[in-house]
């Protein structure tokens, strides 16, 4: 059964975000449900059931695994592994997913939905997932069967326009491949990522990457909070106040914000945190603030992922 | 005023960051809250030593956490200014636990009496020095291009004059210290300082010294601190109990380059003595113009050879004579006659001449840490937590559990024993108790081998060749480092080991027992079985045409070396 905080974040869930992002929202649960023994389909209110498109369906490919490593150091709590798929002819833009077709067993017992790490024009010819914890065991040389998984409500925006992303553990996912993407493009808006994880020296996910993209320039800004490094602990949320006024800054001036992260709750605390800097550094009420954040939602500047959800098509 | 090696377009790149450092600031604040990296900008690795800290790496896992798309795994080392290597008991609790929580946990005896901490992360280095900075501890000017910790012969039992003479020490550090008060903005949160004349620096200047400066202070006839090795020794002159003088001895330093005759170790030399019965003034002006000098007419565009070894030998010793005596305004004495007859330490218990107790504990390569058989770092703790102990570091790295008096010492004997303190350091060989080794792999950047990591194994198989050939109570000065730097002054042991590749080390012979002598190159780029023969040679003609009490560093020189 449901407690009753989760039907809470599935409520609100459902109540402000868009169709796609309720998908990913609920492919999220489901996988943390399953793991439970629950069922997401009993969780989910009847009309909000969504089915996968045939498109979707039928978008399969088969790769070999090329490299997989644990991006996480000895010593570290966690595992995430990245990993990298020869698939010459898997077409897809950074925004898209994929799940794997269960053959082998190597998807485990919960398959998955992983948004796409790499980028079409910066890794040609591959595909990079990021993968938490350990269940879907994937060995270098193994052969793959996939389908990618459209993802239209979760694009880079035109080159222009400036991006903040806010990306913690697995979370920084497509946000490598948006900003491969737009390195690779030469994109001129500007990026700030925020990445937030347990240990700095352990568990820094593609830092030699990242420092290489804000050495070029192509990542304006980088912001971390690792909670091990700062004895009173150190989230994500003080890192984004930490940064309000100049946060606030970008969005007045037209930024994106995109957000993905694996637990809903903290999406959740990210945007309340969000809606307390509005108030702060806009002097706006909470309900202006709160006001501002839908507005920029239905703009299409405000979204939300999941790295890793249950494939749309368990949902169906 | 200096000779045109310091042409200023010849200054190398160091000399120009000194300069324009803003009194050894840089942009040492700003690398510090660098969130994205454990790293500090380029241009701050030069400064930051001057602060105390070294810039490292673990060399170990460069490999595998650059395919972890990981960078380097950065860690400062933090070296404490601990003069005469002297440390309070409450100071030892406090490290202990600022190492525990900050380090890798491991107190690192020097080879000059000081204490450092390996694997500070860069968030935790500034919470280290407040540490620090509270129990009374410092790590201002222990590295970089300045007078480092000055070193004084450890045991109180030596002299009763031990206590005037690490006074001295003492005004000396205090008299080279840098006057920069970044060190206390950077670290400390202390305001910016409101008028910069206040921080002028009438003997560093903007420049510093052109490398580093050693200090060493000698009461014969023990050279512990091997007086030779420093840049500016002085020996302590004691006649019927009184302090008369020190003579004074230049251009001491270890560091060479393997294959470059340019860059070589260097014993140094004798100047001339100075008189300190009216008072300790002119001696002070005498240290203080050796380092006027060595700033003016030092190398500043080739930093091997920027020592003051190099420039004793360019200019010679009547000039320095001359130079230093224009400059102090007094004219040197003739040396006085001196005499060294050992160099290690008084393991065990001992007293001073007041009666009070010194315990000195054999501490292999200078690590004190708990292990599974010897939980020594806890032993140490609770000897300082009964509140009647101090510390001495030894240059041989080991420590000397102090001033303890006559009705304490059964309490202190209590922890040795409950710890197997004792056994310990009885047990440790004669060979062993006197070796010593750098750290080297894995965190020291410039290793070519392993030393601090290998030695003790190598030993292992050496005291067997002892055994063999009946030597094992014979004393020998054996140490070994992971490259030519000399940082646990190998030119200056009886055998001596130099790392020149992984598991491959020049093998050095035949320097004295008291360290007035290098030893000299031997054979090259041996392997642990080569080592092992050529010792078990060496053993054997000692064993059997040694002359009566003649040591292994001069029967090898005069069988090997002429
Ligand atoms: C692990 C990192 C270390 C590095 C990178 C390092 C570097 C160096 C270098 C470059 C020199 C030669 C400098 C010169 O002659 O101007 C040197 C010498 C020396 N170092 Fe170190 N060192 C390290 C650790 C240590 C430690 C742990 C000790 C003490 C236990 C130490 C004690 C010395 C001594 C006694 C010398 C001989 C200096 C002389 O020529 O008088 N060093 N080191
Ligand atoms: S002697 Fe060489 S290897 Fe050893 S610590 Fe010094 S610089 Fe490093």
């Amino acid at each position: 059964m449901l407690s009753a905080a989760k039907h809470k974040i599935l409520e609100e869930i459902s109540a402000s975000f868009t169709r796609q992002e309720l998908i990913w929202a609920h492919g999220f649960i489901s996988g943390a449900l399953a793991r439970q023994g629950e069922s997401v389909l009993q969780a989910l209110p009847a009309e909000k059931k969504l089915s996968a498109t045939p498109d979707e369906r039928n978008n399969t490919y088969s790769g070999q695994v090329i490299s997989a490593i644990n991006l996480n150091d000895i010593g570290s709590a966690k595992e995430t592994h990245h990993i990298e798929i020869l698939a010459e002819d898997a077409l897809y833009e950074p925004g898209d997913a994929i799940s794997f077709i269960e053959e082998n067993g190597y998807a485990g017992d919960t398959p998955q939905c992983y948004l796409i790490a790499s980028s079409p024009e910066a890794h040609s010819g591959e595909l990079h997932i990021t993968v938490p914890g350990h269940g879907l065991a994937l060995q270098e040389g193994a052969s793959v069967k996939f389908r990618i998984h459209k993802n239209e409500q979760f694009r880079l925006p035109d080159d222009e326009k400036d991006l903040i992303m806010i990306g913690p553990g697995a979370g920084i996912a497509p946000f490598r491949s948006f900003l491969a993407q737009r390195d690779a493009v030469g994109a001129s808006g500007r990026n700030w990522l925020f990445f937030s994880e347990q240990n700095f020296v352990s568990d820094f996910l593609y830092q030699t990457e990242l420092q290489n993209w804000v050495e070029t320039g192509s990542l304006t800004k980088l912001n971390v909070a690792f909670a091990d490094d700062h004895e009173e602990g150190f989230s994500l949320s003080d890192a984004l106040f930490r940064q309000g006024p100049s946060l606030v800054e970008w969005l007045k001036n037209g930024a994106f914000l995109y957000i993905c992260a694996g637990e809903a709750a903290l999406a959740e605390e990210i945007n309340n945190t969000l809606a307390t800097l509005l108030t702060i550094h806009l002097r706006q009420s909470e309900t202006e603030a709160l006001a501002y954040l839908e507005e920029l939602k239905s703009d299409g500047r405000y979204r939300i992922e999941s790295p890793a959800s249950a494939p749309l098509m368990l949902v169906a | 005023m200096s000779d045109n090696t310091n042409n200023p377009q010849d200054l190398s790149s160091n000399e120009k960051i000194k300069m324009s450092s803003n009194a050894l600031r840089g942009t040492i604040a700003e690398s510090l809250t660098d969130e994205i990296t454990g790293n500090i900008r380029p241009d701050d690795q030069p400064l930051v030593r001057f602060h105390g800290m070294y810039l490292q790496d673990d060399r170990d896992r460069r490999e595998e956490r650059a395919a972890k798309k990981l960078e380097r795994l950065y860690s400062f080392m933090i070296r404490l200014r601990l003069t005469g290597g002297f440390l309070s008991g409450d100071q030892w609790i406090a490290l202990h636990h600022i190492a525990g929580e900050n380090s890798t946990g491991t107190l690192k005896i020097t080879t000059r009496q000081t204490i450092q901490l390996h694997g500070v992360l860069k968030t935790k280095a500034k919470p280290t020095v407040k540490a620090f900075n509270k129990a009374g501890l410092t790590t201002l000017a222990t590295c970089g291009d300045i007078n480092r910790n000055v070193i004084c012969t450890a045991h109180p039992k030596q002299s009763p004059l031990h206590e005037q003479i690490f006074e001295l020490a003492k005004e000396i550090t205090a008299m080279l210290l840098p006057k920069t008060h970044g060190y206390y903005e950077i670290w400390l949160d202390s305001e910016k300082i409101a008028d910069t004349k206040l921080e002028e620096d009438l003997l560093y200047q903007d420049r510093y010294m052109p490398r580093k400066f050693k200090i060493a202070l000698a009461i014969p006839p023990n050279n512990d601190i091997d007086v030779f090795g420093n840049d500016l020794g002085l020996i302590a002159v004691i006649e019927k109990d009184k302090l008369k003088g020190f003579n004074i001895v230049i251009g001491g330093g270890m560091s060479s380059t393997h294959g470059n005759p340019e860059h070589y170790p260097r014993l140094a030399s004798e100047l001339g003595y100075v008189d300190v019965t009216k008072g300790k003034e002119n001696l002070l002006k005498a240290v203080y113009e050796m380092l006027t000098i060595q700033r003016d007419y030092g190398n500043r565009a080739d930093r091997k050879k920027a020592r003051l070894k190099y420039t004793v030998d360019k200019y010679g010793i009547p000039w320095w004579k001359a130079e230093l005596e224009k400059r102090a305004g007094f004219a040197l004495e003739d040396i006085k006659p001196y005499t060294f007859n050992r160099r290690k330490d008084y393991y065990g218990w001992e007293q001073n001449h007041e009666g009070l107790w010194y315990y000195t504990v054999f501490v292999e390569n200078g690590r004190v840490l708990d292990t599974d058989s010897l939980k020594l770092k806890q032993a140490l703790l609770e000897a300082a937590e009964t509140g009647k102990v101090n510390f001495r570091f030894t240059c041989n790295q080991n420590v000397i559990i102090s001033d303890i008096k006559p009705e304490d010492k059964a309490q202190i004997q209590e922890i040795l024993e409950k710890y197997k303190i004792i056994e310990h350091t009885n047990k440790a060989s004669t060979i062993r108790a006197n070796a010593m080794a750098c750290v080297a792999l894995n965190t020291c950047a410039l290793a070519l081998a392993e030393s601090q990591r290998y030695l003790p194994s190598l030993l292992d198989k050496v005291e067997g060749l002892l055994e063999k050939h009946g030597l094992s109570d014979e004393e020998m000065i054996v140490r070994m480092t992971g490259c030519p730097n000399g940082c646990a002054r190998p030119f200056i042991a009886e055998i001596g080991f130099v790392g020149t590749a992984l598991g491959k080390y020049n093998m050095y012979i035949g320097g004295d027992r008291v360290g007035t002598r290098l030893n000299k190159l031997y054979k090259e780029s041996l392997e642990e079985p080569q080592i092992l023969g050529e010792l078990d040679g060496f053993f054997a003609a000692f064993a059997k045409k040694r002359k009566k009490g003649q040591g292994i560093g001069d029967f090898l020189h005069q069988e090997y070396c002429q």
